[in-house]
Parts: structure tokens; C-alpha cells; sequence
């Protein structure tokens, strides 16, 4: 089921009108329900890794509680059927197109091909959730949960089922075990929230997205007009993203759950580090305390910290999809990390303003989405190699109409930006609004999201990116 | 008065819906009817009218048409348009201007000709509704109203919040805006939207970017002439009322190494009840699937049913040929 959709708001006003009058217990059976509905809407079989998933899980949290002896074979056991279930639908196909790719550069024959399988979505992002709750049982940092129900709520939860946040059990258990009290003013919250991510995705990351594809369609494309294909598809993967993000947090507080916020205004990093601590936080995290830091981080040798970095940025790169584009992608950020970390040792960067160091991360990152967006090796090498002195006056023209026209359709994004990190902060400690005063701002804002939804929708829609991985 | 947290929430979620409805009832409700290709055809009162998409464009050279033939020619086509705008050009254009041309020939490929609702939305509303008068009952009965086109969300949307039926526009505001930022002037923006179209011409895209995929969907659908489905029995009828003669010529698709295209039986029938009907009804088809004049070599690119420019001039004379007998008094 897709949030932009008549069956998906039929679904969640049912949802909605059903739940508040329900007991706890049954909300949450509700929600169960509810989110293998949402799930399995147009295709049945994705369930079956989910439950499948699920069991497995909730079977090796209770068997580390009850067998604390036997806790690494609970946990080794988890972690194998998790990486089973990606690999068999996410890598195995990838797998064999590279062995047997190797093998006939070495004169064999190739092995027999693998079909590729449909990846079910959402699978990345579900299957890392349960891994950080057996992860996080097994250091005792959270109880193995008893009800079953619950633990298949936070598996299966809808509005972040398919693209996150990636949720930890510690955060999300306690909600799922405690009494939820209708909120009319967070419920107002929610609603604004969810028309600001409907907003990110159909008019910004939609609109955008027409010029990025149309840019990543061309067999030849200049230098200048390359490079505003690229700073549309960084616009429009930051507006698209965390647009879902918001239409899950928003959602979710509709049923009184807090999910937790996955972006802070990533493009105004000042370091490649400060980036990943904005943009896509519980992805983010979730590399942290179960790849790098499990690794030995940086508290070991420089070359060992080197490679705990590019390990786990590579990891992340694969995390994406199978494909070397996202590897290459991964090694270049993790490269990035480790070129800053360089810079910071040789005292370089504190000289350097803060709006440079915003605009060159800003720079590093966009280059970094090209890689991100090609999937041909032989295209990046291409569009890498095209030079901005080869470019006439006509394609730097073309080049500056489209990086216009992406601008306009970002301004939204900027005008928040600026109102939310600059001014609200400031206003609200020389200004309080009456009650009355924030009503109406809320509702001004709302309306005119609502407006600008209707009015500046783009006319072709698509799929949210973060559905494939 | 003090409103309650309840009260609140209900009021805020009115206000949301209500107050964009009430603002979207200022908008017009269509774009202005474009009477300029009237004013053009009264002025040329061409012999030989051509209707039709960019596969018209990529085949036909008008000036040398004219030469081969001896006649005056005029050409009416949009690129992206299907029948719903062929029927409203042909009615509100070559009808209205009341020329006398001794024929009209329509191109199309396979299905379109009855595909009723294809391209009638998005980005091919704006070119249909300067096509179109306020009141057309025939695109009323076939896309279910003359103003709200889409299924389902959408078609609600527009009916409640009539702007999202006419979201082109403001993208077209904000292009021209981002052109005019660049060009500084009217015409160096009009001549950079130009240099635009052609730098994402269908020509520079990379191999396996077509756009024939939303033809797809139509593939298995049978010959039906009902006028509630498709404009093709609207047009027919138009046409005798207007005592104009119409030929239909379909296209060749982007053929094989051996030149042949390949058809599947369902289509072969579909063309041979389309020629038994348009034959009932005193037209003409020109079927030129199976016309070995036009050589792979001659298509644009791969799976792309345009021709090169390189054969344009080769595929007029081709065209001149089969017309010159047709409009033999």
C-alpha cells in the first residue's frame, strides 16, 4: 500500500477511528493486524519473510534469557538467519553475476545463474530492526520481550515498516507496553507533520525528480547540465526521504507513538562526520553501535580505526543495494571521514569559516549522490570525465535554467530551514504566542502546505527511493 | 469563548479542507481555447490536412509534401497527443475554420485510435484544453466530464480542489520564471526553452530510455467503436457531417533487423475489424505496418518508433506516393 493513495487513507482513517476507542491490548492487536494488511496489500508473500523474521527473533531474545549460558549461539543463530533472509533476497543474484563474472576472466566456466528475486520492501530496514534488538538483549541492554504480540508491533509497525526510522527496542517497547492517551494538540502536530512530508515528496522531491531523471537519461550530457542533474537528485533524495520520514513520524503520533527524528537539516554539515550525524540518524547509529564500534572504533591503532571505518561505510554502501555503484559510494564517504579526520590532525580545518566548510561538505556530498544515482560504473567514468571548459555558453546556460528551476522548487525547503534553525529558536525566547497565536500559525502553515499540494503537485509521481533498499 | 482541545482539532482539520476549496473556486476553470491554428488554416486553405503526434512531425516534411503532390498542405500535431486531441483538433479546428481540404489523414499507431483516456491528463491537459470549448459533450461521455479527468484520489481531489487538475500550470509559471532569471528577456527565454527541448530530445537519451512503454497497456484490448470509450466513432461522425473525407494511416512501428514488425494475433485481428469499420463508414485506412519502403535504418534509434531526420525526406515521398492516388478527383 502507498501513502499517497485513496486505499491508504481509507485504511488509516478505519485504523485511526477503530483504535481510539479500543482497550491497550486491543490497540495493539489492532496494529498488528493493520500493519500485515498495509504490508501484504498488493503483494501476500512478503509476509513471509516478515514473520518469518519475526519468529526467529522472538525466539532467540527468550532463549538468551532462559539459556544465559548458551546467549552467543541465541545471538550467532539470529544474526545468520537475518543475513540468510538478505542475502537470498537482496545479494544472491549479485553474488553469483560477480563470481561467475571473476570465473570466466580465469577461463572457467560460470556456475550456474541465480534468478534475481523480488526484493521485498522494507526488508533492509525491518530485518536491521530486529537485529538490533537481539544485538541489544544480548548486552542486556533491554529485556527480552515476553508477548509476542508486542515484539511483532515492533517489527511490523506500518508507518515505519517500509522505510524507517530504524527503531531500537528500548525505544519503542515501553511505548508499545503503556497506556496511549489521545492528544487533540499532538494530534494536530501529527496532521501538520504529515502534510509537511506529503509536501516534500509531491512537490519538492517529485518536481525534481523529473529534472534528475531526465539528466541521468541522457546519453551525453554536458558538464554544467551533469552537475544540476546532481543537485537535483540531492535535493530531491533529501525531500523524498525524509518526507517519508515525516508522514511516519506524523502517523505514528496520530496513534500515540513517538518515533524518532532521522534527519536534522543534513545539508547545512560543516564536516563529512557532522553529515551522517544528520542525515539518515538511525541509520546512522545503528552502524555505530553494531558495526563500528563492535569493531574496536577508534579507540585502537590508526590503520585498525582506518579500516573500522571503511568496513563499516562499505557495509553501508551494500546496506543500499547490490550493486558496486553503492560500495563505491560507501568507500567514498568512508574515505571522506578519514581525509577529515587527516585535516583536523593537521589543524587545517578550525581555519576555515563555517559557511565554506557548509558549502563544501554540501559539494562532497552532491558529488558523492552521483555515485549514489549512477548505477554504471562506465556512466560515472563518463560524467566524471566531462570537462566545464568543454561546455559552450549554451549548455552552461541550459545548466544554470535547470539548477534555477530545482532552486525554485527547493525554496520551501529553504524558507523552513531558515525559519526553524534561525528564527523560531530566537523568537520563541523573546516572543511567547498565546494560545490562540500558535492555533492560528499551526493552522496557517497547514492550510498552506495543503495548498501548495494541490496547486504545485508534480503531474508524475513515483515510488519513495528508500523503497527499494 | 473558550473552545476545548477537541474543538480545536476539528476546527483545525476544517479549516485545512475548507479553506482551499474556497480559494480553488477563484481559478478559471480551463485554459482559453488557442484559435490560432483556425485563423492559420483559413488563411492557407490547404488541399490535404495531416493530424497527428511527434511521429507525424519525424515522417512528414510539409513544404516538400506540397511540392510532390501539387497541393497546398497543413499540419496539426502536438507531440504526446492521442486521439482525444486529434478529435478535438479536427472538430474545433479544421471543421470550425470551414476549409475545404479533400482529405484529412490522421496518423496513429496500432490501438490508439481507440484508446480514449490515453494522455488526456497531467502533462497533456494543457494542449488539450486550448483545444477545447467549454461545453464538448463527446470528451464529457468519454473521460466521464470535460473537466475532471483521473480515477479515483485524483478525481475527487479535482472535483473539491479544482487546481490539481491544472497543476501544469504553475510548473509552466515556474519554468518561465527560472528561463526569464536566466535570459533576463522574453525572447532569449522562448529561445532558451528551445535549446532546452532539444538538449532532452528523444534523440539524446541513452539506449533503452523510450517512450513507447505506455502503449503497453493497451496490448491485448479488442477492436470496440463504442462512443462512451473512445473519440474514433465522434470523429467519424463529425467528419460526414462536415462532408470531409478521412484517412487514417498507420504507422509503422520500429521494425526488426529483417524489417518486419512483429504483431501479436490479437492485434491483427484489432486491425483488420478497425479497417472493416472505418470501410462501413466510407473512410480509408493505409496500413503501413507491412510496408517494406520504410527500412529499419531509416528509424531513429532502437525501439523508438520516430524516424531520423536523415529519412524524413525519403518517408515524404513515400507518403506523397500513397496520397497522390487517394486524392485523385
Amino acid at each position: 500500500m502507498i501513502f499517497q493513495s485513496l486505499t491508504y487513507l481509507s485504511f488509516l482513517l478505519s485504523v485511526l477511528a477503530i483504535y481510539w476507542s479500543l482497550p491497550r491490548r486491543a490497540q495493539n492487536v489492532l496494529l498488528v493486524a493493520a500493519s500485515y494488511i498495509f504490508y501484504g496489500w498488493e503483494h501476500p508473500w512478503y509476509l513471509l519473510p516478515l514473520w518469518a523474521s519475526t519468529l526467529v527473533d522472538y525466539g532467540c531474545g527468550l532463549g538468551m534469557e532462559r539459556f544465559p549460558a548458551r546467549r552467543r549461539w541465541f545471538l550467532v543463530a539470529s544474526v545468520v538467519a537475518s543475513i540468510a533472509l538478505l542475502g537470498t533476497f537482496k545479494y544472491a543474484g549479485f553474488a553469483v553475476e560477480n563470481i561467475n563474472v571473476a570465473l570466466t576472466q580465469l577461463g572457467f566456466h560460470p556456475i550456474s545463474s541465480v534468478m534475481r528475486l523480488v526484493l521485498p520492501a522494507g526488508l533492509s530496514f525491518y530485518t536491521f530492526q530486529s537485529l538490533a534488538y537481539i544485538v541489544d538483549v544480548y548486552r542486556g541492554r533491554v529485556r527480552a520481550e515476553r508477548n509476542l504480540l508486542d515484539y511483532a508491533l515492533y517489527v511490523c509497525f506500518f508507518p515505519q515498516l517500509i522505510a524507517g526510522p530504524i527503531e531500537r527496542a528500548w525505544h519503542m517497547l515501553p511505548q508499545y507496553r503503556s497506556q496511549r492517551i489521545f492528544d487533540p494538540a499532538g494530534w494536530r502536530g501529527g496532521l501538520t507533520l504529515i502534510l509537511w512530508g506529503f509536501f516534500k515528496k509531491l512537490v519538492v522531491a517529485d518536481n525534481v525528480a523529473v529534472v534528475a531523471n531526465k539528466v541521468f537519461a541522457l546519453s551525453d550530457p554536458t558538464f554544467p547540465v551533469i552537475w544540476a542533474g546532481v543537485l537535483a537528485f540531492a535535493v530531491q533524495i533529501y525531500a523524498d526521504f525524509s518526507g517519508y520520514t515525516d508522514i511516519a513520524r506524523g502517523t505514528a503520533r496520530l496513534l500515540g507513538i513517538e518515533l524518532m527524528k532521522n534527519f536534522n537539516h543534513p545539508y547545512l554539515a560543516t564536516s563529512p562526520a557532522d553529515f551522517w550525524r544528520r542525515w539518515h540518524i538511525s541509520f546512522s547509529t545503528w552502524l555505530r553501535d553494531f558495526i563500528y564500534i563492535p569493531l574496536g572504533g577508534s579507540r585502537c591503532g590508526a590503520a585498525r580505526a582506518s579500516f573500522n571505518l571503511m568496513a563499516t561505510f562499505a557495509i553501508s554502501g551494500l546496506w543500499h543495494g547490490a550493486s558496486w555503484n553503492y560500495v563505491l559510494w560507501g568507500i567514498y564517504w568512508g574515505l571522506l571521514i578519514l581525509a577529515q579526520r587527516f585535516l583536523r590532525w593537521l589543524g587545517i580545518t578550525r581555519a576555515i569559516p563555517i559557511l565554506l566548510k557548509i558549502a563544501i561538505t554540501f559539494g562532497l556530498t552532491s558529488f558523492g549522490w552521483l555515485l549514489f544515482r549512477e548505477r554504471n560504473l562506465t556512466q560515472i567514468i563518463h560524467d566524471l570525465s566531462q570537462s566545464p571548459l568543454a561546455a559552450g555558453f549554451g549548455q552552461w546556460q541550459i545548466g544554470l535554467y535547470l539548477a534555477v528551476l530545482i532552486s525554485l522548487y527547493a525554496s520551501p525547503l529553504i524558507v523552513h530551514l531558515i525559519a526553524t534553525v534561525f528564527v523560531l529558536p530566537r523568537w520563541q525566547t523573546k516572543i511567547i504566542l498565546p494560545e490562540i497565536g500558535s492555533f492560528v500559525l499551526q493552522s496557517a502553515t497547514a492550510i498552506l502546505l495543503f495548498l501548495g499540494i494541490i496547486a504545485a503537485r508534480s503531474v508524475v509521481t513515483s515510488d519513495f527511493i528508500y523503497f527499494q533498499f | 469563548m473558550r473552545i476545548s482541545e477537541k474543538g480545536r482539532l476539528w476546527l483545525f482539520v476544517g479549516l485545512v479542507l475548507i479553506v482551499p476549496a474556497l480559494l480553488n473556486r477563484l481559478v478559471p476553470a480551463k485554459s482559453r481555447f488557442d484559435a490560432k491554428p483556425i485563423t492559420r488554416l483559413r488563411a492557407k486553405q490547404p488541399d490535404l490536412i495531416l493530424i497527428g503526434d511527434s511521429i507525424l512531425a519525424s515522417r512528414i516534411n510539409s513544404d516538400l509534401l506540397e511540392k510532390e503532390l501539387g497541393c497546398s498542405v497543413a499540419m496539426l500535431w502536438k507531440g504526446g497527443a492521442a486521439s482525444a486531441w486529434w478529435y478535438l483538433a479536427f472538430k474545433n479546428y479544421v471543421v470550425a475554420a470551414g476549409v475545404h481540404p479533400k482529405a484529412v489523414c490522421i496518423f496513429f499507431r496500432d490501438r490508439l485510435l481507440t484508446s480514449g483516456t490515453l494522455r488526456t491528463t497531467g502533462i497533456f491537459r494543457r494542449p488539450l484544453e486550448s483545444a477545447m470549448h467549454d461545453h464538448e459533450p463527446a470528451v464529457r461521455l468519454v473521460l466521464g466530464e470535460d473537466r475532471v479527468p483521473g480515477t479515483g484520489l485524483e478525481k475527487w481531489t479535482t472535483l473539491l480542489y479544482p487546481w490539481n487538475g491544472r497543476r501544469y500550470v504553475q510548473h509552466e509559471k515556474l519554468s518561465w520564471l527560472a528561463l526569464r532569471t536566466v535570459t533576463k528577456t522574453g525572447h532569449g527565454a522562448r529561445h532558451l526553452e528551445r535549446r532546452v527541448n532539444d538538449a532532452f530530445d528523444v534523440n539524446q537519451l541513452r539506449r533503452g530510455v523510450t517512450e513507447s512503454t505506455e502503449l503497453a497497456g493497451t496490448e491485448t484490448a479488442p477492436f470496440d467503436a463504442d462512443p462512451t470509450q473512445n473519440f474514433l466513432p465522434h470523429l467519424v461522425e463529425v467528419a460526414a457531417r462536415a462532408r470531409i473525407r478521412l484517412i487514417f494511416v498507420r504507422t509503422k512501428r520500429h521494425p526488426g533487423p529483417d524489417g518486419r514488425v512483429a504483431q501479436s494475433d490479437s492485434l491483427v485481428r484489432y486491425v483488420a475489424e478497425l479497417r472493416n469499420w472505418l470501410e462501413n463508414h466510407h473512410c480509408t485506412l493505409i496500413d503501413d505496418t507491412e510496408n517494406d519502403a520504410f527500412t529499419p535504418e531509416m528509424f531513429l534509434k532502437e525501439k523508438d518508433d520516430h524516424l531520423g531526420s536523415w529519412a524524413k525526406s525519403r518517408s515524404t515521398k513515400i507518403y506523397a506516393d500513397q496520397f497522390r492516388s487517394l486524392l485523385l478527383p
